[in-house]
């Protein structure tokens, strides 16, 4: 709908009304609403940041720690017990560790559906890393990356063979990985902070850049006791005694 | 009834190819195989006419299967012409001497046998063998001249046997023909035409014994799970390769894929010079048909090769599962499971049919309820929480100033939760667990050794949250 151009009116004429519809005009500030398939991260403060709102499916996400063991694993227990509620084959490739099976039990993670594969060599590494994302029968992948051996070309292999699975695929990376280079099209650097809480910067996205990181807090496993937090301090349940016996205590009484 | 002979000639039949081998290849055709000694085979195909399409599609599918019939080197100068001669008939024997007089045949009514048997000569006849000298100073050279005698004075000439051929050949006396089984067991050598060194031709020569293998295991709808190569040189011990299949298989490809991969691994002692190739595990195969697009089910089945590929490279103890132990016991609380291919697929086909959670944007600011702690699991530990990633052997800790020390002074958050059990095992445990946090705000798991007979009151570190 036109107006006549009044020379009085000084106000903005307003677009027209298809200007405004949602393809036809781009705005710097909006998150890519892609046509991928996402997962939920399970954070409401994870999801309103990343484009499609949770772990793209199809596409490399690449995680950089800074010092391993700080919570990376934990960020990612809400989709990996989703896949596997859902019965879909969960894939961990050359973990550091052997992951705990009671306490992926704990965590409501069907340990039915993970698959724990060790390739200490580079090399194999990164090929059973690319047999994988051909194959395109997982759910999520969760891979360590070596630490040398992997170059942006490895990336872009890996980021072309991604495209046919149906599921998210998470690099695990070492900090010096922040300057390099990658064709992931998300990249999020995880730094630890206090009272089990992560801090999450998205270093790249298909959106706007963020400047401050987010913080999220890092889901505990559910068992009686109560780990002890600024806020959680009153609510210890009756069954353990708090009066006298705190860890310190019994520590300098011993 | 249609019978189709196939007659080899003798360069043909070289050791490796024997008629029974033969056999179970041409089992692809139909299920009524038999051998006729010495040098010929017999296929009762007037049942699958139709489905291959008329008798001249079916010759030609024969002919083409049987073309790279790989002929003895050392005795033929290698044409593939002349080496099989092939002929069909109402009745096994007729189709029998028709291949032996000449290639390509045909009779195809019962009624024109005596027609078409007619200008054979009398010495194709097996029962004739000892008889030609008198068959032929009484003047009978050709069979038509045999069916024109009477038969009891045939009979009574030339013994009973002449006769019964010649009814068996007409149709007019039954001929049962035992059927051919294939082999219960696999077993197979190859001689390597020249010492080979490397990888390729190692894998394209073993490609050949896979090829029968997999015929073998088509004619009896067996799947291999496990088969041996065993490359023979000269004054060493045999390599032996035995490779395993994530699932009973019959299709080359896979088999040769798994083949490659482990043959690229190994290094031999010594140039080859024969193959042999076993089959050691075999089981029924779990047949399912296949798709023109792209589906979750499809999907599904590609996990196993993808896990054989795996396997096949990596190792076949690199890929597990794991499982939870009742144990008080940390370290015995878990165990490495093997993979359960049927109990994947079986979740994979049923996760392909219930339709995905998936979320849009614009619910972004409604996220859903799968946030922290919120659902307990029915079996929750009733002690500290367990760390994710737990150490294989417990790290000593250096205690300062009365606390654990790891890259900075421990603070404990919770605990202690004391563990003593496995008195009647070797790893008797007793210690008191606490949840401790370093000065990089990583959680750990540690514990303090109650028992005296070894580091009594020290610290070590058993795992790592996160």
């Amino acid at each position: 709908m036109t107006r006549q151009a009044d020379p009085n009116n000084t106000a903005l004429p307003d677009p027209p009304a298809d200007l405004l519809s949602p393809g036809s005009l781009w705005r710097a500030s909006q998150l890519a609403q892609a046509g991928v398939e996402t997962l939920p991260t399970g954070y409401r403060l994870l999801d309103a940041e990343l484009p499609g709102a949770g772990w793209p499916a199809g596409m490399l996400t690449e995680l950089i720690v800074g010092s391993p063991g700080i919570g990376e694993f934990r960020l990612l227990v809400p989709p990996l017990r989703q896949l596997t509620r859902e019965r879909r084959i969960v894939i961990l490739l050359a973990p550091p560790m052997l992951p705990y099976a009671p306490a992926l039990a704990g965590f409501g993670i069907d340990t039915d559906h993970l698959l724990v594969i060790q390739a200490p060599n580079a090399a194999d590494r990164l090929w059973a890393i690319e047999q994988v994302l051909r194959s395109a029968s997982f759910g999520a992948l969760l891979a360590w990356l070596p630490q040398q051996r992997c170059r942006p070309e490895h990336l872009r292999r890996m980021q072309a063979a991604a495209r046919g699975a149906g599921g998210p695929v998470f690099l695990l990376r070492e900090p010096a990985a922040q300057l390099q280079p990658s064709p992931a099209p998300l990249r999020l650097l995880l730094l630890p902070r206090p009272q089990q809480c992560l801090s999450v910067r998205i270093l790249k996205r298909r959106g706007p850049v963020i400047s401050h990181p987010l913080t999220i807090e890092l889901p505990v496993p559910s068992t009686a006791i109560r780990l002890p937090t600024s806020r959680a301090t009153s609510n210890l349940p009756a069954g353990s005694d708090t009066s006298q016996t705190t860890p310190e205590a019994l520590l300098s009484r011993s | 009834m249609l019978w189709h002979c196939l007659r080899f000639s003798p360069t043909a039949l070289s050791a490796n190819d024997s008629l029974s081998l033969l056999a179970t290849r041409m089992m692809r055709f139909t299920s009524a195989v038999s051998l006729d000694p010495p040098d010929g085979l017999l296929l009762e195909t007037g049942a699958s006419l139709r489905y291959f399409g008329g008798i001249d599609a079916l010759e030609h599918r024969l002919r083409e299967m049987l073309a790279d019939i790989e002929p003895d080197p050392a005795r033929n100068q290698g044409h593939a012409q002349g080496q099989v001669a092939m002929a069909s008939a109402p009745t096994p024997r007729a189709a029998s001497l028709l291949a032996a007089w000449r290639d390509g045949a045909r009779c195809s009514e019962p009624a024109d046998l005596p027609a078409s048997l007619g200008p054979l000569p009398v010495r194709l006849l097996a029962s004739a063998a000892g008889q030609i000298d008198a068959l032929e100073s009484a003047g009978l050279y050709r069979i038509a001249s045999l069916l024109a005698l009477p038969r009891g004075g045939l009979a009574r000439r030339f013994g009973p046997a002449l006769l019964d051929e010649l009814d068996e050949a007409l149709g007019r006396r039954p001929d049962p023909r035992p059927r051919h089984t294939p082999a219960p067991c696999f077993e197979q050598r190859l001689e390597l035409q020249a010492h080979i060194n490397s990888a390729p031709p190692l894998q394209r020569a073993a490609a050949l014994l896979v090829e029968r293998l997999c015929h073998w295991l088509q004619a009896g709808k067996l799947g291999a799970r496990r088969f041996e190569l065993a490359i023979g040189h000269d004054e060493f011990a045999d390599t032996i390769i035995a490779p395993g299949l994530a699932e009973p298989t019959w299709q080359a490809s896979r088999l040769n894929t798994v083949l490659k991969e482990r043959l690229a691994a190994t290094t031999l002692p010594a140039p080859a010079t024969r193959l042999c190739l076993r089959c050691s595990e075999i089981d029924a195969v779990r047949l399912s048909s296949g798709s023109l697009f792209p589906d979750p089910l499809s999907l599904a089945e590609a996990i196993a090769p993808l896990l054989e590929r795996l396997q096949a490279r990596l190792g076949h103890d690199r890929l597990h599962g794991l499982q939870t132990v009742s144990d008080h016991r940390p370290e015995s609380a878990w165990q490495v499971a093997p993979i359960d291919l049927a109990r994947l697929r079986q979740g994979l086909d049923q996760a392909s049919r219930t339709p995905r959670h998936r979320i849009s944007p614009h619910q972004a600011g409604l996220a859903p309820q799968t946030q922290t702690q919120t659902q307990v699991p029915a079996d929750c530990v009733p002690g500290l929480p367990r760390p994710l990633w737990l150490l294989e052997f417990p790290q000593p800790l250096v205690e300062l100033q009365g606390r654990p020390f790891r890259d900075g002074p421990l603070s404990l958050l919770a605990g202690p939760e004391r563990i003593e059990s496995g008195w009647w095992d070797e790893p008797a445990v007793q210690r008191d667990y606490f949840v401790a946090e370093d000065p990089a705000h990583r959680l750990l798991w540690i514990y303090r050794e109650r028992l005296h007979r070894d580091a009594a009151g020290g610290w070590f570190l058993h795992g790592c949250f996160g």
